[in-house]
């Protein structure tokens, strides 16, 4: 299952790495409580670990990546997800890739634009939150290789603690008030 | 008014084609389950990860970018720790039944892993794979246009990534060494089956459409010939049994 979940995360980051728009991710992003973020390029490239040159031409066409979590948890963040899904769907993107099960959910969609441009959006649920990521840009996928490159730890560090701690504060009460309700 | 039709009927012919996967049709109702994972993966999602361009040295990339360039799409579900796998197994089965042709059965106490393909215009248009592994049950289908020698590769990359190591070189060895030719053959030729290393003990046998053994003979080796004279033209199986695989190839005998 390991081998399953990193297979399709690589894939995942290679779609969600191209070109992304979406006014629900926009929507979503402007009103969640949780955590937003935008990595412009300049970001990015600090975190080439290796300080791998294939890693910088891999990004340079890469405008930003946002990314917004939701706070709630359980079957909060479930719902959140649904609903995040369900607007990208409206949004007339198309399904390209899904892994579901009851603690992953991640969904990846395609738009193409009448330019022949495509639209990539990236919807999750994982760890007991949920959440959406747009990228705008492309990357070079000659250098697709160099994503190793990427220090991923940096990466999650840029998420404030004070989140990861109220998201773990709350996925610990959600525990608690389910097995209350397991024992009524 | 005629373009409407036409788009019509292509509209239609594309979703027919999209339900025609084995997961769609008969296991949708899994992927809202909390039971089991499913993954899917579109055409689309090929075709990016085909434009990706290796260095040509990176033999195993590159035979993987020419394996994915004839799949259309990939959809499978896995349950682990179901208690009614054996059951999933024993239903999944009767669902295809007639639609697909056994290619290989791997069967033992604990694990049940059928291998079956449907296939049209010389091309495998779908590869399925379903199994109960202890209480796993697992079910895949690989959807494109993909030459019989390549199912072999394909099923390698698929099922390393889930099942025991074992089974990879079951799969490897016995898919790709398992040969038979020529195909059609006429009612006075004969065929040659190479048999995969692993099977060298197994028993051959030629089996008519309606389950009758008509040819037997031990396999002695890797290669054996074997008499198709007195059979009626038509179609039939060449198996091999060997413990606890059991492979098929179909061939067809003509006037």
């Amino acid at each position: 299952m390991k081998k399953i979940l990193s297979t399709v995360f690589a894939m995942i980051c290679i779609v969600s790495m191209t070109f992304a728009q979406s006014k629900t991710v926009s929507e979503f992003s402007d009103t969640t409580t949780g955590y937003k973020a935008f990595l412009y390029q300049s970001v990015i490239r600090v975190m080439n670990k290796d300080q791998n040159p294939d890693f910088n031409m891999l990004i340079r066409d890469l405008d930003h990546i946002k990314m917004a979590l939701s706070e709630h948890v359980g079957a909060d963040a479930k719902q959140t997800f649904y609903t995040i899904d369900k607007g990208v769907k409206a949004e007339g993107f198309e399904m390209i890739m899904s892994f579901n099960n009851k603690d992953y959910k991640c969904n990846a969609y395609e738009l193409e634009s009448r330019n022949g441009k495509s639209t990539w959006v990236t919807t999750f649920m994982t760890d007991g939150y949920a959440g959406a990521m747009e990228m705008k840009g492309t990357l070079d996928l000659k250098y697709i290789e160099s994503l190793s490159s990427l220090n991923y730890e940096q990466l999650e560090s840029m998420i404030p603690s004070n989140f990861k701690n109220k998201v773990e504060k709350k996925m610990e009460e959600k525990v608690v008030e389910e097995t209350k309700e397991e024992k009524h | 008014m005629k373009n409407i039709l036409i788009a019509f009927v292509l509209i239609f012919s594309v979703n027919l084609t999209n339900a025609q996967n084995i997961i769609d049709k008969h296991f949708s109702h899994f992927k809202n389950s909390d039971d089991f994972t499913t993954i899917s993966v579109t055409g689309k999602m090929f075709e990016i990860v085909a434009q990706i361009e290796i260095d040509e040295a990176d033999a195993e990339f590159k035979e993987f970018k020419d394996m994915i360039s004839n799949i259309e799409s990939f959809n499978m579900i896995v349950g682990e720790d179901i208690p009614n796998a054996f059951t999933e197994y024993k239903s999944a089965l009767k669902l295809v039944a007639d639609s697909h042709e056994e290619l290989m059965r791997i069967s033992t106490k604990n694990e049940k892993i059928i291998i079956k393909v449907h296939e049209a215009n010389g091309f495998v248009q779908e590869v399925i794979m379903i199994g109960k592994v202890e209480e796993t049950f697992i079910a895949f289908s690989l959807m494109g246009q993909i030459r019989m020698e390549e199912i072999g590769k394909v099923i390698n990359k698929v099922q390393s990534s889930n099942l025991d190591e074992s089974f990879e070189k079951v799969f490897k060895n016995n898919i790709e060494g398992f040969k038979v030719y020529p195909n059609p053959v006429s009612t006075n030729g004969s065929i040659t089956v190479d048999v995969p290393v692993d099977m060298s003990n197994g028993q051959i046998s030629i089996i008519d459409i309606d389950g009758k053994v008509v040819r037997e003979l031990a396999a002695n080796g890797t290669r054996q010939s074997l008499n198709v004279n007195g059979l009626t033209p038509g179609t039939y199986v060449v198996q091999i049994n060997m413990g606890e695989v059991r492979m098929n190839k179909k061939i067809i005998v003509l006037q």
